[in-house]
């Protein structure tokens, strides 16, 4: 956790001109997908977006959770997490069952539904350039420093710090600190995130532990079961014995 | 069988070889050209019809378990007739299940991969190691009808040996992954729908799929004496009353139970004022509990109707129908409005569906036909014990000389 | 929706299933008349009983194996009483090597023959002569033919026994009503005959024509 690198996304400072999302497309070799960059979804060629709210413009990317609901529901270990925090996808591994994208509480995940070997296609942080030493392409590209980039630490004390400094400017949450377990992705904004097309209503526990809970029986139930129809199977067989012996003995004293 | 008797076209046949061509194009379309361009799927809608269906598809292939373990392990030897045709479906059903889910993976030819890439964290890996062992197991447990007919006996030695721990795991491995496929939602606690949604999700799935499971051989029942008559020189394959009224009544406790549940469940998570929202989740909701659950509960709770062939007919319609209803309402209406996306299967994608079935249908038909499905060897246990059948007969007989 | 349109196609399935079964004439399992009502008062035990040391044949023939090896072969209560009173005119010559499906009874009802195929190849050792021309008060002790063979009578898809004999007769008894029914025969009131639902009702036959002696015929004495 300590050497965990994330982004902050400070909404107030974010201008929306669209350098994260284009540099985003260069960095990672994404084709053009629509003209306009504010008119454009997340898709399997869009990683991020900057999206507007009247004056207000903001960014829709991967949260990169710290105990991600994809990570944990793909069968085959395809996405993991990376030691930088960052969460990755290997599209070697991936048999393309989609549990991620129907898992992931943020919706993130996209997938090439065009192709006949199609991968699924989210940000990734750019795990390979800050493992380089280098900036994530949108931090790097973002003339007005509203994307920074640094220790995960380190961003949450600014984000704290710039919540208590001018409360009237900002909406009083971090979103994705505590959402589903929190993550890598920090923003903080000037509204209620609702009203900017966050999934607002996320628990905070680490979307996992709803599945743990469940899969954490499978040993008793596997166990306990297995002795019970053992038990059941040598009651019932003895019965059926005894039921036999029973009436044939009648049958002779009848005769 | 003549080939003249096989080529000699009836409806179904005809609308069957409609139905196996068109899908085979459509199987040819999926795989050379992608995932979309020949379904409905998209980046809000990741899982369809496919899905959908393999839930069907398992929940009805219950029996083979729910059967298994009522003559093998609780020793209710009545039922006997009813274990191989229950194996057969549930080891058909299990090969749409899985032909159903290669076709619907991106990348097929990684299949194998769950085999030795592992992530225990991940109910899909449940499932689909249980689907593994659970088929060997149905492999094992038809092993000696196969067997039988090529007359290789000493195998069969060393399967009755075995058998009851294969028994034992194959129930096992059901409950584990009939409970996993609910288990599935219980990480999207934010999409689906809270009608749906619940920690009891697992819970509802296995029951509900042992009531729909037993319904299904009911029905089957019902297709089997009129598919297999004694013109084609099969026995068996009767309407055993007695058989269909108990496993109906079997039906009836795990309704209830479900019911039961259901009711809990709302009750404890205060679901109970989302009842009464007006919304298309609330409808289909409705729908599912009144096919599914209640009117069945109430037709076999009369005694009159439990023991009339057409009325145990008719329910078992109902709880497949409540089935199909909740396991699609699950697995798409429950997600539609939080994926903002209005749904509906692409024709490529019915089409690869309706051919699986149709395929099943047809791998069953051929192998009741070349093996003794409907035929029992093991049934020294049910001469023995289940007298009541017979013993009228006796009666007569001996009165007559 | 995607519910109910698979919940819709799997209903519209089987509604055309019944509808095809309607067309081709037949009935499903489910809605075929209850066989319950024809364990009464027919198979009440003292009408038509199955005893369980024979077999049947599905030319509505019965046979017997004795103790000394002889098969006896007679027609069952069913054959006797179809279409009114048999008389059985003819029978095979002692001494001929029978083939399975060769006739070997011939009786009529009225004054419509009908043939009866023999169930098994063998050869004919005697034949019963009493038989002949009388009205069959017990059809399992009127015996016709005796015959030596070498088939094995526990072959399951030839011949049945026990509770599947009762039920398949139960069935033709079913399908003699719709035969009936189909052909419009008129029903006189002369001799015995199995119509009315099962009820043994006395003194009615069937008005038969020659085209459905020859049905009747392929319908139930076939082998």
């Amino acid at each position: 956790m300590l050497n965990e690198t994330g982004i902050l996304f400070d909404i107030t400072l974010c201008e929306g001109c669209g350098a994260c999302y284009d540099m985003c497309k260069e960095v990672n070799n994404l084709p053009e997908t629509n003209d306009d960059y504010l008119k454009d979804h997340l898709s399997d060629n869009t990683f991020t977006v900057v999206e507007e709210y009247g004056e207000i413009y903001t960014r829709k990317l991967c949260m990169h959770c710290n105990e991600p609901a994809c990570v944990s529901v793909c069968l085959v270990g395809a996405i993991k997490k990376s030691s930088t925090g960052a969460v990755v996808y290997d599209a070697d591994k991936c048999i393309g069952c989609r549990y991620c994208m129907q898992a992931c509480p943020h919706s993130i995940p996209r997938y090439e539904w065009g192709l006949t070997k199609p991968r699924i296609r989210k940000c990734n942080l750019c795990d390979d350039r800050v493992k380089a030493g280098k900036l994530p392409g949108c931090v790097e590209a973002c003339p007005t420093e509203a994307t920074i980039f640094g220790k995960m630490d380190e961003l949450i004390e600014i984000a704290k710090k710039r919540l208590k400094s001018d409360p009237d400017k900002y909406y009083q949450h971090i979103y994705g600190l505590e959402e589903a377990g929190g993550g890598h992705v920090l923003i903080i904004s000037p509204v209620p995130f609702e009203q900017l097309g966050y999934v607002s209503k996320l628990t905070n526990e680490p979307m996992p532990e709803f599945t743990m809970r469940a899969m954490e029986k499978i040993p008793s139930v596997a166990i306990g079961g297995g002795l019970f129809l053992s038990a059941m199977f040598w009651l019932t067989k003895r019965k059926n014995e005894l039921a036999k012996e029973k009436k044939s003995t009648n049958g002779k004293e009848s005769i | 069988m003549k080939i003249n008797d096989i080529l000699k076209p009836t409806f179904w046949k005809v609308v069957s070889v409609i139905i196996v061509t068109m899908g085979l194009f459509s199987t040819y379309y999926r795989f050379s050209r992608g995932l979309g361009l020949t379904t409905n799927l998209h980046d809000s809608v990741p899982w369809g019809l496919w899905i959908g269906f393999d839930f069907i598809g398992v929940g009805l292939a219950a029996a083979g378990f729910t059967i298994a373990a009522t003559v093998h392990i609780f020793h209710i030897h009545k039922y006997e007739p009813l274990v191989r045709p229950a194996i057969l479906t549930a080891f058909l059903g299990y090969l749409v299940v899985v032909c159903l889910l290669v076709v619907d993976l991106g990348r097929p030819e990684n299949f194998w991969h769950p085999l030795v890439m592992w992530n225990i964290h991940s109910v899909m890996f449940e499932i689909t190691w249980c689907l593994i062992c659970y088929t060997t197991v149905l492999i094992l447990e038809f092993a000696p009808v196969v067997l039988e007919k090529f007359k290789i006996k000493a195998p069969i030695k060393y399967l009755k040996i075995i058998s009851i721990p294969v028994v034992i795991a194959g129930v096992i491995f059901s409950t584990l992954h009939q409970s996993s496929f609910g288990s599935l939602y219980l990480i999207v606690p934010g999409k689906l729908h809270p009608l749906w949604y619940s920690s009891l999700l697992p819970v509802h799935f296995y029951i509900s799929c042992i009531a729909a499971g037993l319904s299904m051989i009911i029905f089957e029942s019902f297709l089997i004496a009129r598919a297999f008559t004694k013109e084609d020189g099969f026995h068996h394959t009767e309407l055993k009353m007695d058989i269909l009224s108990g496993a109906s009544f079997a039906v009836l406790i795990a309704l209830i139970a479900g019911f039961l549940l259901k009711i809990y469940d709302f009750i404890g998570n205060g679901k109970l004022p989302l009842l009464t929202v007006p919304s298309t989740e609330t409808y289909f909701f409705y729908l599912e509990i009144l096919i599914g659950t209640l009117v069945p509960i109430f037709l076999l709770s009369y005694k009159k109707l439990i023991e009339d062939k057409k009325w145990i007919y008719l329910t078992s319609i109902c709880v497949i129908s409540g089935l199909i209803l909740n396991r699609l309402n699950v697995s798409i209406t429950g997600l539609a409005s939080s994926s903002g996306v209005n749904y509906f299967p692409s024709f490529d994608e019915i089409n690869i569906t309706m051919m699986l079935v149709v395929l099943a249908i047809f791998a069953f038909r051929l192998i009741a036909k070349n093996f003794d499905v409907f035929v029992s060897n093991e049934s020294e246990h049910s001469v023995n014990e289940n007298g009541t059948a017979k013993s009228k007969q006796i009666i007569l007989s001996e009165r007559y000389e | 929706m995607v519910a109910i349109f698979v919940l819709a196609l799997f209903l519209f399935i089987l509604l055309v299933d019944l509808i095809v079964l309607r067309i081709q004439g037949k009935s499903h399992p489910a809605f075929e008349p209850a066989l319950s009502q024809y364990d009464y008062p027919v198979y009440d035990g003292n009408v038509i009983p199955i005893p369980s040391n024979l077999f049947f044949s599905k030319g509505h023939t019965w046979l017997k194996k004795n103790k000394d090896g002889l098969i006896e072969i007679g027609i069952d209560p069913f054959g006797t009483t179809a279409l009114g009173t048999l008389l059985i005119q003819k029978c095979v010559k002692s001494g001929k090597e029978l083939k399975r499906g060769e006739v070997i009874l011939e009786g009529s009802y009225g004054n419509k023959t009908v043939k009866f195929l023999s169930p098994i190849n063998g050869s004919v050792k005697s034949i019963n002569a009493d038989v002949i021309g009388k009205k069959i008060s017990n059809p399992y002790k009127a015996w016709g033919v005796r015959l030596i063979s070498k088939d094995s009578l526990e072959n399951g898809n030839l011949y049945f026994g026990g509770t599947e004999a009762l039920n398949w007769m139960k069935k033709e008894f079913i399908k003699l009503k719709g035969f009936i029914d189909d052909h419009s025969l008129k029903v006189e009131l002369v001799g015995e005959t199995m119509y009315d639902g099962g009820l043994l009702s006395n003194n009615t036959s069937v008005l038969l024509v020659d085209q459905s002696v020859n049905d009747f015929e392929k319908e139930f004495l076939s082998l």
